[in-house]
């Protein structure tokens, strides 16, 4: 006879069809003679009693198939708050702004990566360079720009360090990718721009003020991290 | 599981009239199935307004994609797949939020650990919320499961089709799920 540990997983499967006929009498077998797995199978039964009051469903109070046609006729969204409506009609503007802030981050480091190099040469030579920290250089834990330029290194076709090795193709598969993202998911959208209502705000268009770079320093860096998270834990599908 | 009674060719007709852009058709359409596509999307949410979210993103997806249908699957399997994606998708953004948020909680709050407040949070409640609150902490994809089959009476196969998993990987999820809630509720209990 099957010991109780190989027999439990299909003990858990007690309701009707989901086991085979030959699984079935194996089980029932088994049951005869265990107390434990008995057990199991009675406490399964009473919580699946339980569910009962949960399988009725409150109907729904308003007309989907009305407001869905409304929304596909074009006029208002009657289940939606304004600062939905509101956030909709600015998505494609936080899509451009989220590309931009990505190229925007990538330019602002390796020109300070630049500065600081040429900084740290100048002073080399009396012993005290020193470095101002700038939050914009986290940016270099983007781990997409990193496995983009590692994978560049192992190919041997760019054997420069990382931030050197960050040109073009990687700046537009990087943009490519978030515009992707950010015009692929209303939900993804909607939690990404509440979770960041200041970076919405933010515009390219008259060169950024000093409030407009803090929010690019704190709230962009943190989407970029959050950003980095998401595909991290989402495996192949993550939206 | 019983579906609604849909006459088919009404359906079809339907169908190829918003093929051709026919928004009242479409209109037609969605009224006929969105009670019973509510109603799945609400067994598996546990929240009216989300199950409305769901259900009217999926009637706007069907709509943006309907000159892809083909009568080879039954209108209504590719309306409900449609549907356990989307609460799918949302199940799995909740989980990750509340990882996100986890981590900063868990950062203020160390010395309490996960399953004492889950403990007190569920507290209190009747059976059926309590069974509820455990499985909403289930991973996705058994939590998904668990309420496609305990409290929609899908079947294994059903589920493996609208979920697009394999019957083996349904029924390891389904396993997992029961058994963790079977001692999850037990100790609770106890």
């Amino acid at each position: 006879m099957k010991q109780c540990k190989d027999l439990e997983p299909l003990v858990y499967l007690s309701r009707e069809g989901e086991l085979t006929a030959e699984e079935e009498s194996l089980v029932r077998e088994h049951l005869r003679t265990c107390p434990h797995c008995s057990s199991i199978r009675a406490s399964l039964r009473t919580m699946h009693n339980e569910l009962d009051p949960a399988r009725s469903v409150p109907p729904s109070t308003v007309n989907l198939a009305e407001i869905t046609l409304a929304r596909l006729n074009g006029r208002v969204r009657e289940t939606r708050s304004w600062f939905d409506v509101l956030l909709d009609s600015a998505r494609p503007a936080l899509a451009v702004s989220v590309s931009a802030l990505v190229l925007l981050l990538v330019v602002q480091e390796t020109r300070d990566a630049m500065k600081t190099s040429a900084l740290e040469e100048r002073l080399e030579d009396r012993g005290s360079a020193s470095r101002t920290w700038n939050p914009l250089w986290t940016v270099s834990g983007i781990p997409a720009l990193q496995s983009l330029a590692e994978a560049q290194r192992q190919d041997g076709t760019d054997p420069r360090p990382i931030m050197a090795a960050i040109g073009d193709d990687q700046v537009k598969a990087i943009t490519s990718i978030l515009s992707l993202i950010v015009g692929s998911s209303d939900d993804l959208f909607v939690r990404l721009s509440r979770r960041y209502p200041n970076l919405a705000r933010v515009t390219f268009e008259d060169g950024l003020t000093d409030q407009e770079r803090r929010i690019l320093a704190t709230e962009g860096q943190m989407l970029l991290n959050d950003l980095q998270n998401m595909i991290a834990q989402g495996a192949s599908q993550p939206w | 599981m019983e579906q609604p009674d849909q006459n088919q060719a009404v359906v079809s007709l339907l169908v190829d009239r918003s093929k051709a852009g026919d928004t009242s058709a479409f209109g037609a359409l969605m009224t006929m199935h969105q009670g019973y596509a509510y109603s799945i999307a609400f067994r598996i949410l546990r929240s009216e307004d989300q199950a409305k979210d769901v259900v009217q993103e999926a009637f706007v997806r069907i709509w943006k994609h309907v000159a892809r249908y083909h009568e080879t699957a039954k209108f209504t399997t590719w309306l409900y797949t449609i549907v356990v994606r989307l609460c799918y998708d949302r199940m799995k953004s909740e989980k990750r939020r509340w990882n996100l948020f986890a981590r900063e909680e868990r950062a203020s709050q160390e010395h309490e650990p996960v399953s004492r407040s889950l403990e007190s949070e569920v507290e209190g409640r009747d059976t059926v919320d309590r069974i509820l609150a455990l499985a909403k902490e289930l991973p996705p994809k058994q939590r998904l499961v668990f309420m496609l089959r305990d409290l929609q009476d899908w079947t294994i196969g059903e589920i493996s089709e609208m979920t697009r998993m394999s019957v083996g990987t349904v029924k390891a999820n389904l396993c997992l799920a029961r058994k963790a809630l079977r001692e999850a509720y037990n100790e609770l209990e106890g």
